[in-house]
């Protein structure tokens, strides 16, 4: 139930930014550089969100968390699916923002794909990693002498 | 010599081909997204490529052709499957790349694409087997 509770949030943000991408080919929200992108750099995106989200699948499966009736297989795949695409389209438009903002590519092309890469895969270790790092630097600049 | 090996060496080939093509041949694709995106966005990727290209060429000269099992690398064999989502990754990072700015067209994107179906296949054939899920069925 928790993965499909995160599978129906998900598809409302990624409708959200479906939407907002819709209105870039008239209004330009994004900016110049994702208005102007088109279906052909967006099939590398779906390409890399069902990388992710198949090795996500793999993990699952040798894990043994895949549930074995037919349906609830269906349900299981179609929730690991949906969860990664939403995540790494997400990921993909937030950094394309942040490069058309600075008006230079300071995110390259590789660590986009990897950022896509591992939204798509969507594992709690990862997430749990990145977290960590952020709050220890929050306790790091919390805990620095002031002046 | 069976024909498993025969699809890893290709994959390894075609993995290969890439970082070749970036340095060798200077109107191929990768050439051109090195040229506009830099090397310092490129020359990883193509040294991660040549990496993994050389792994899956090691790991079926030790694993699979040499007779002697002292030959074996096990950590290679256990990281098979991540070696070929590797090469299904980098795959389609230099298309990516250049759909932004060239704008690549269907046919210079088969190539890439038949690399990421192929490798990402091996990878998953790999994973089935090792779990033997495609075993259900006894023979």
């Amino acid at each position: 139930m928790q993965r499909l509770y995160n599978a129906f949030i998900l598809i409302l943000f990624s409708s959200w930014a479906i939407a907002a991408y819709a209105q870039t080919t008239e209004y330009p929200a994004f900016g110049n550089e994702l208005s102007e992108l088109t279906w052909n750099t967006w099939r590398w995106v779906f390409l890399f969100c069902f990388l992710g989200s198949s090795v996500r699948f793999l993990m699952d499966l040798r894990a043994g968390k895949m549930r074995e009736k037919l349906v609830d297989r269906i349900v299981d795949v179609l929730s690991v699916f949906t969860v990664g695409f939403a995540a790494g389209f997400i990921v993909f438009v937030v950094c394309e923002y942040f490069n058309q903002q600075y008006g230079k590519r300071v995110i390259p092309d590789l660590a986009i794909c990897g950022f896509m890469f591992v939204a798509a895969i969507n594992k709690e270790a990862v997430f749990a990693y990145v977290s960590a790092k952020f709050q220890a630097a929050i306790v790091a600049v919390a805990k620095a002498p002031t002046k | 010599m069976n024909t498993d090996i025969i699809a890893r060496l290709f994959c390894a080939a075609l993995t290969f081909y890439i970082p070749f093509a970036a340095f060798a041949i200077p109107w191929s694709m990768p050439a051109r997204v090195m040229f506009f995106e830099g090397h310092g966005g490129t020359v990883p990727l193509y040294v991660l490529m040549t990496a993994t290209a050389a792994m899956i060429l090691l790991d079926v000269v030790a694993n699979k052709m040499c007779p002697y099992k002292r030959c074996r690398i096990q950590w290679l064999a256990n990281s098979r499957v991540a070696l070929f989502t590797i090469a299904a990754f980098c795959a389609i990072v230099t298309p990516f790349s250049a759909s932004k700015v060239l704008g690549a067209d269907d046919a210079t994107s088969y190539l890439y694409l038949v690399i990421f179906t192929g490798s990402l296949a091996l990878s998953w054939c790999d994973a089935f087997d090792q779990r033997g899920v495609n075993r259900a069925t006894p023979i």
